[in-house]
């Protein structure tokens, strides 16, 4: 074969190659268009959380620095207004809103969705059970002075009995730029839902020195609620002591 | 049948002279070892002529306005048959001219066939070169995304460092004071009319001239041309082609259609399987949330850029890149005598070898860029839960600060999120409590301070969770005499016993 016809049948392949992308077949090139996932898919649900909440809340929803989402007990309890609201316009000092922007952000429509979703897709009422404490603290409610004696039987053994920390324990819960960086609810959250994920216990237990099935009751919550709370110091006050 | 076709040709070639004309430059006498190494300068030719035809095919669809351009490219991409791979082909084509043009520069200047009688060819060559980087850089615009946004914002604020005419100068390239409709419509003009028009005429040039000093021989030691004297060179190198030249057509030809066959074949593969180039998101200035990067023949300079101090950014510009080029255009006239063997030009060799080494590092870190922050880190780059398990309530709380005050977008954690500062997974092996302190509140270097935008809970809160931050079995680093403190105290108290 000459170098020649050698040219002229290389010329002819591209030639029959490029005929083959006329007729438009499927090459890896070829742009696939992107298709928006659906408000309320699975796609869409995924997207979101990959997007705005991964990197606080932890990959599947849990082992973040911030609360679990995919806890079932959370879920069942938390209000679809409130969870709503949370995203939005954000809670406390970090959790940020995802209100629509320009150039990122939800739509009150995506965050409807989306707060639908997590439930659907992470909730299972079975595994929360029934009898929830209330969210919120009701108003009113809770003694300091109990919630501190309360908090020193359940949760002293990992937190000390002041709250204060202890060697090889699970650290303060009363240091005071920790209380200035969460929110009353935030406290409560933990009290209720306990950070599983990490090692400690929700409100039913188990605790540690505590016989199993030994929890706290929603008045206990309410005290150690309150009395976590008492421990925040404001700046001014701190600087007259 | 035939006989009517041939009888029409001769008939043809009578009236035009067409054979006449073109029967010459298809004879004309070439080196006989003249082989594989000179195939470069066609095969440049040849992605031109694929960007001429593709260029025109693309130009039936597409929308030269600062509203539509990007829709047609879409529609392009999406609607009309074959229509993304007519893109990818002359995206890809443009990249393979390039780079076959500095492959086709590197292998004229180590043969030293610039140098006597052929300094105007390499002239024309050069600016050659710098009319295809224009018509790449332009054609960069067309794709009117944010990579083009960005690129011709980058041009143009070089543009103005020029001394007296920058401002000027800005205005005419984008057409107004700002980028927008105005500016794509004078980029599209230049990337149509202009330069491949200006393209088509150096070419020519660059033929004649090649016709008229014949291409030199490939040289070798104590072999015919390797030295070039400027009394001797002409009529012995006439004398060697008149005596051992072969013509053009069909002795050398054939190597360059079989080069050029198969460099069509990889184009149309490598099209076929990585699809057209961009466009990236819609231009918009307020839009952070991109990462624009140039197309491959300016990831160089993208790097070069984002890498020096601003203070030497006006001289690179303004001094150095004029007298790179000058020296280039130069360089007949600098060494257009003497041996053409690289192996006895030392500088030449080295100065070819530290170029393509520059030139591969900076366009890799170009590729890779690891300077530009990732904009979404904070919220989408999980903290591994390796740094979550184990930390007490403040730490936890660090961690979230962390991602909101968004340090994320520039410092990683186990490798994942910004590379632009360091690694932050180790970060208490190298600094103590206070030293973290004074690093986030008043930053330091490329840092910014974040003094003013976090309160001293956030600010303790960060610390505690980045003092964590170490390897286990490894403690982490004390605060500078810290543990002579302690030896002191421990003195002290021993003394008093």
């Amino acid at each position: 074969m000459t170098l020649y016809s050698l040219g002229f049948r290389l010329l002819g392949g591209t030639l029959l190659a490029l005929a083959m992308v006329g007729c438009d077949w499927h090459l890896p090139g070829k742009p696939i268009k992107p298709v928006e996932p659906k408000i309320g898919s699975r796609a869409h649900f995924e997207r979101v959380y990959f997007v705005h909440c991964l990197g606080c809340h932890g990959p599947e929803g849990r082992n973040g620095p911030a609360r679990p989402l995919s806890d079932p007990m959370y879920l069942a309890s938390i209000p679809n207004a409130t969870f709503e609201k949370v995203v939005e316009e954000g809670h406390g000092v970090l959790m940020p809103g995802f209100k629509k922007t320009p150039f990122s952000g939800l739509t009150p429509e995506e965050i409807s969705a989306f707060t639908t979703s997590i439930k659907t897709y992470w909730g299972d009422p079975k595994k929360a059970g029934s009898d929830l404490p209330p969210y919120a603290q009701p108003a009113g409610s809770g003694n300091v002075k109990t919630g501190k004696s309360t908090f020193a039987t359940y949760c002293g053994a990992c937190h000390g009995d002041d709250g204060a920390g202890k060697e090889g324990g699970a650290g303060s819960v009363v240091n005071n730029f920790y209380l200035e960086l969460v929110s009353d609810q935030a406290l409560r959250s933990t009290v209720i839902f306990g950070r599983t994920d990490l090692g400690c216990p929700t409100y039913r237990g188990p605790y540690p020195g505590m016989p199993e099935g030994k929890g706290l009751s929603p008045s206990d919550i309410d005290d150690v609620t309150a009395w976590l709370v008492s421990n925040r110091v404001s700046i001014s006050e701190e600087a007259k002591q | 049948m035939m006989s009517s076709l041939k009888t029409a040709w001769a008939w043809i070639d009578d009236r035009t002279g067409v054979m006449a004309m073109l029967g010459p430059p298809m004879k004309h006498h070439v080196p006989r070892n003249a082989k594989w190494w000179y195939v470069f300068g066609s095969c440049t030719l040849l992605f031109f002529t694929i960007q001429i035809v593709t260029g025109i095919c693309l130009a039936l669809v597409y929308a030269p306005s600062g509203d539509s351009a990007y829709n047609s490219l879409l529609y392009l991409d999406y609607v009309v048959p074959g229509g993304w791979m007519l893109r990818a082909i002359h995206a890809w084509s443009s990249n393979a001219m390039v780079f076959m043009m500095l492959v086709h520069m590197t292998q004229v200047f180590l043969h030293g066939a610039f140098k006597f009688p052929r300094e105007m060819t390499w002239i024309f060559g050069v600016a050659l070169m710098l009319t295809t980087l224009a018509l790449a850089f332009t054609g960069q615009v067309m794709r009117w995304d944010s990579d083009a946004y960005w690129g011709v914002g980058i041009g143009a604020s070089m543009m103005g460092r020029i001394p007296y005419i920058g401002g000027w100068l800005t205005h005419l390239i984008l057409g107004g004071p700002i980028i927008g409709g105005d500016t794509l419509s004078r980029f599209f003009t230049l990337h149509v009319f202009v330069l491949p028009g200006a393209m088509i005429g150096l070419i020519g040039g660059h033929l004649m001239l090649v016709l008229r000093h014949g291409i030199s021989e490939e040289p070798k030691k104590g072999g015919p041309g390797e030295f070039v004297d400027k009394e001797t060179y002409r009529p012995a190198y006439k004398e060697r082609m008149k005596k051992h030249g072969v013509p053009f057509f069909p002795d050398a030809a054939q190597r360059d259609m079989v080069f050029c066959g198969i460099m069509l074949i990889v184009l149309v593969v490598v099209a076929a399987w990585y699809g057209p180039i961009g466009p990236s998101p819609r231009p918009d200035p307020a839009n952070i949330l991109v990462n624009p990067r140039p197309d491959f023949p300016f990831l160089w300079i993208f790097a070069i850029l984002a890498l020096l101090t601003p203070t030497i950014e006006d001289y690179l510009i303004i001094v150095a890149a004029p007298v790179v080029l000058m020296v280039l255009f130069l360089v007949p006239f600098l060494a257009g005598t003497g041996s053409r063997l690289a192996s006895s030009r030392p500088i030449a060799s080295l100065s070819v070898i530290l170029l393509i080494t520059g030139l591969l590092v900076l366009s890799w870190l170009g590729v890779t860029s690891p300077w530009s922050p990732h904009m979404q880190a904070w919220t989408s780059d999980a903290v591994p839960p390796v740094f979550v398990k184990g930390r007490t309530p403040i730490e936890l709380q660090g961690a979230i600060v962390l991602q909101h005050s968004q340090c994320r977008n520039c410092h990683s954690l186990d490798g994942l999120g910004g590379k632009r500062g360091p690694e932050l997974g180790d970060v208490a092996t190298r600094l103590s409590r206070d030293q973290i302190i004074r690093q986030v509140q008043q930053g330091d270097g490329n840092m910014p301070a974040f003094g003013k935008n976090l309160s001293s809970a956030e600010t303790d809160a960060l610390a505690a969770f980045l003092h964590s931050c170490h390897p286990v079995g490894v403690r982490p680093a004390d605060r500078p005499g810290a543990r002579l403190k302690q030896l002191k105290q421990l003195d002290k108290a021993r003394s008093a016993n």
